[in-house]
């Protein structure tokens, strides 16, 4: 009975991990690589479900809406990026103040638009595989997390893969140390800084795909996520892509154990414990470079 | 002709008025030096050449088949695109980088875009020490190391011409004397068209077919090795200020 809750447990948590990176890789490429605190991406991400229940309620693949919706998230994202920039940063009035006060704007403006649109019902999907489990063993996966959590770490690879072997992935590695060195190398910094925030952008669809599956969301979900995600980012370290995945299944075990052993209302402060205790230990996050 | 003309160039950073009516021209195959102690105003030059520092008056016209570009209507990533190549005075490399993520970024601006190849391919003939090194980051380099990687990337951008500020800052003098060798090497093989600024004024007159010396944001005196030999105690005085414009 023990070790079938444990490896239960484990199980959950792994799963719920990697869902957590997911949601929080859009903010990795923002917060960590660009340093713009986008505040509002777990809003992008409740968007991206909305857009997906749509999608599935016309009778299309919830992985399938995702996918297609990549393309006008990563222009929703080129245009909230030219926002920013034109209200601040080519005002030279660019810092985190600034950018975490509009981002919240941002995000109350998302938030109330699926409001008047949708209304304070709970939006979700119907999938054939919610409801069943694949059974190893001891082991219980249900697929309404299963699914999910593979999005992540296919998510990861590909971008890791982007920004590791393209000419605009060393760009957007480059820009956050010195744009000036980017305009240097003859490349346009914005044009780097935008395609990045489009990019993060297009990850919430996913994520938002992700988020729906796994059960119905509604307008204000993405404010529960806001500490987490940002947990998640600054556990990995600044800009390090694995990380949050290796830092998502941290937070996501341990808070599926101590909702197993101990009790699930204690599971929240789980994220911020490990996040305080790890960043007295390793300012610079689990994986993060030293600066 | 193919040049850079700069003409009745005043600029400064806000209030502060740093160049006065500098003209001064750069053709194609030359090696010309600005020379000027600290605070004279050689980066702001070559930083508005650049486009880093918006003149207040005055053009910078690239003069280049045929075409003329006016400079300080461009961002400083589109005056690369045009040909202009810099090498920052601290070197400004992206520290995170690898030697040659740092090369391969610039190479893959439009410009150079098709080019990466054999740009990158020349950079690693003309400096074997950077293909020996392409895997380690930037800033694991040392300072001499470093200014040749910065010299590389500027190659990578298929330049026309390079602008070099203060390449010695910072190096100890034998690394100097190396990093001149390879802009003079550069020079005479490549026939490269460089504007470098120097405080090490007897150095980089050395090197140079041209000299232009800049006091107070001024320039003072132009120097033509062709025309005869210089005076080092003049060229002393005047990089001084000790004489009257």
């Amino acid at each position: 009975m023990f070790l079938d809750q444990f490896v239960n447990a484990i199980g959950t948590g792994v799963m719920l991990g990697s869902i957590y990176a997911a949601l929080a890789l859009g903010l990795a490429v923002t917060f960590g690589l660009l340093h713009i605190p986008n505040i509002a991406h777990p809003a992008f991400v409740v968007a991206g479900a909305y857009v997906v229940a749509v999608g599935n309620s016309c009778g299309f693949d919830p992985l399938l809406v995702a996918l297609v919706a990549l393309v006008p998230f990563y222009v929703a994202g080129l245009g909230f990026y030219e926002f920013y920039a034109r209200l601040f940063e080519r005002r030279g009035a660019a810092d985190t103040m600034n950018a975490l006060t509009l981002f919240f704007g941002v995000s109350l403006v998302v938030e109330t638009a699926l409001l008047i649109k949708f209304g304070t019902n709970q939006q979700s999907v119907s999938v054939a595989y919610v409801g069943q489990s694949l059974t190893i063993g001891l082991l219980s996966l249900p697929y309404r997390l299963l699914v999910p959590a593979l999005l992540a770490p296919v998510m990861i690879l590909l971008l890791w893969l982007y920004l590791r072997f393209t000419h605009a992935g060393i760009a957007i590695r480059a820009v956050a140390h010195d744009e000036r060195a980017l305009s240097v190398s003859g490349i346009d910094p914005r044009w780097i800084k935008r395609h990045a925030f489009g990019i993060a952008a297009a990850t919430a669809v996913v994520a938002g795909a992700a988020l729906i599956i796994i059960g119905p969301v509604d307008p204000f979900g993405g404010r529960l996520m806001i500490g987490r995600t940002f947990a998640v980012v600054v556990l990995a370290g600044m800009g390090s892509l694995p990380g949050t995945i290796a830092a998502g299944i941290l937070i996501g075990v341990s808070e599926s154990m101590v909702s197993a052993f101990a009790s699930p209302s204690w599971a929240p402060a789980v994220a911020f414990s490990i996040l305080l205790a790890t960043l007295a230990l390793r300012p610079e996050g689990l994986f993060g470079a030293h600066r | 002709m193919n040049r850079l003309v700069i003409e009745n160039l005043s600029a400064g950073y806000g209030a502060v008025a740093v160049l006065h009516d500098v003209s001064l021209e750069l053709n194609e195959s030359e090696f010309v030096a600005l020379l000027g102690t600290n605070g004279n105003g050689k980066s702001t030059l070559l930083h508005a050449i650049l486009g880093f520092v918006k003149p207040t008056r005055g053009r910078i016209l690239l003069e280049w088949d045929g075409r003329t570009v006016d400079l300080t209507k461009l961002p400083p990533h589109r005056i690369v695109n045009e040909g202009i190549a810099l090498v920052p005075e601290g070197r400004r490399l992206v520290p995170n980088l690898t030697v040659e993520e740092n090369l391969v970024l610039a190479g893959s601006c439009p410009r150079a875009r098709n080019d990466l190849a054999r740009n990158l391919a020349f950079c690693y003939a003309t400096f074997p020490l950077l293909r020996e090194r392409r895997t380690q980051r930037a800033s694991t380099m040392s300072g001499g190391q470093q200014q040749l990687l910065a010299i590389a990337r500027a190659l990578m951008t298929s330049p026309r011409l390079v602008v070099i500020d203060e390449p010695s800052v910072g190096l100890a003098p034998i690394v100097v004397a190396q990093v001149f060798e390879a802009v003079r090497a550069l020079q005479a093989e490549q026939n490269l068209t460089i504007l470098m600024a120097e405080q090490s004024f007897f150095q980089a007159v050395d090197l140079a077919a041209r000299a232009y010396v800049l006091s107070h944001g001024r320039i003072i005196r132009t120097i033509d090795r062709s025309a005869g030999s210089i005076d080092p105690e003049d060229l002393r005085r005047a990089m001084m200020g000790l004489e009257a414009a």
